[in-house]
């Protein structure tokens, strides 16, 4: 999830890492760190407000979420 | 941890935080977690964790009468007591006792902190073997980063062990002879946690850096036990195979970059031809299969 400093970023974090998925990554990016990360996640988090997550389950991915029973739900559908 | 995550017991909470709290308290060095602790003490076999009845009710103290309901003392034959073990699942003790599960297993913790406080003032300790072994280190270090979000216990005694590994890694956390193919996938689990619980770069970087090192095991016939070596290690007898580990870890730095991939007539390979049967590639099948499904990736 991308974390703007706002608060928000700490609960969509803890939510993602634990909602179990058989196999699952979740990379926190601090806003700032933005031209750190891999040019998959940069074209990816360049789009939305405020602290939030992007779901991918196989090769779909969700739009920007802000609330954390978002992620448990995309998480724990076949496809978000 | 995955137990309490897709059922949400108690009990399983219950073992993760128990197995913790004995991990931080009684394993963990300067460094790391240290290899193991002896069964035997003062030349007895099992003798710092056997009870007699008039001692255990000496130490339950006013205790007792519960101690004498959840508890039974198994023997072995050559003991002179024998260890304790619970007499039924904890629900059912729970609803015989009138209590919730989470009642019952608060209850249960302050009892057993009263045994150990006494057993730990009355008898020596065994012996423990400090060596820093990395495939040890780095699975228990995994663990606790992944539990760290539930538990809040043990993040940084397990990054202690995450900040010695380096791109090459060795049989001992702090050097030896040249890492094992579950020395390296270890490694990488342990520092891809890092970077998922954390967030730091840092552990990013490692980890793409041991997912290179790793890909130098890969052959069409799955990762070999090491780089010179033609046995491909699959099969969790009874831990999660060396490959296992390995696959697990490639598939999530996929997810980062793809030149971190495995082929598909490899991942065929990996699976052998069962003849031991499923359970023993539990951890490939389930990796594969979550292939099939799709991998997930939040960001």
């Amino acid at each position: 999830m991308i974390d703007e400093g706002d608060g928000l970023a700490d609960k969509l974090h803890r939510e993602a890492l634990l909602t179990y998925h058989p196999l699952k990554l979740v990379e926190r990016v601090r806003i700032e760190d933005r031209d750190l990360v891999t040019p998959l996640v940069r074209s990816m988090i360049k789009y939305g407000n405020g602290s939030r997550a992007y779901i991918c389950v196989g090769n779909t991915c969700s739009l920007p979420q802000s609330e954390p029973d978002k992620i448990k739900l995309l998480l724990k559908s076949p496809s978000p | 941890m995955n137990a309490y995550l897709t059922s949400g017991d108690p009990q399983a909470l219950d073992a993760l935080e128990l197995t913790l709290e004995f991990v931080l308290r009684e394993m963990t060095t300067e460094v790391g977690f240290a290899s193991s602790v002896d069964a035997d003490s003062e030349g007895e076999e099992g003798g710092f964790y056997v009870w007699e009845k008039k001692e255990l009710m000496e130490a339950s103290g006013k205790e007792w009468d519960l101690v004498n309901k959840v508890f039974q003392l198994v023997g072995e034959a050559n003991l002179p007591g024998g260890v304790l073990r619970l007499r039924d699942d904890s629900s059912d003790l729970a609803k015989h006792l009138g209590l919730d599960v989470g009642s019952f297993l608060t209850h249960l913790r302050r009892v057993r902190e009263t045994l150990r406080t006494y057993r730990d003032s009355t008898r020596k300790k065994p012996f423990r073997d400090d060596n820093l072994y990395t495939y040890p280190n780095c699975r228990i270090a995994e663990g606790i980063i992944r539990a760290f979000p539930l538990t809040g216990m043990g993040l940084k005694e397990a990054l202690r062990v995450v900040g010695e590994l380096r791109r090459r890694v060795s049989r001992r956390l702090q050097g030896g002879g040249e890492g094992l193919l579950e020395d390296y996938a270890s490694a990488l689990l342990a520092s891809l946690s890092a970077y998922e619980v954390t967030g730091d770069l840092k552990y990013r970087d490692l980890s793409l850096s041991l997912g290179g090192e790793l890909m130098s095991f890969l052959k069409p016939e799955g990762f070999t036990d090491s780089r010179d070596s033609r046995e491909v290690p699959v099969m969790d007898t009874p831990n999660e195979s060396p490959n296992s580990l390995a696959l697990r870890g490639i598939l999530k730095l996929g997810l980062i970059e793809d030149r971190f991939k495995v082929p598909e007539e490899t991942l065929g390979k990996m699976l052998g031809d069962y003849y031991q049967g499923p359970p023993f590639y539990a951890g490939i099948i389930s990796s594969i299969g979550a292939t099939q499904r799709g991998l997930a990736h939040v960001v």
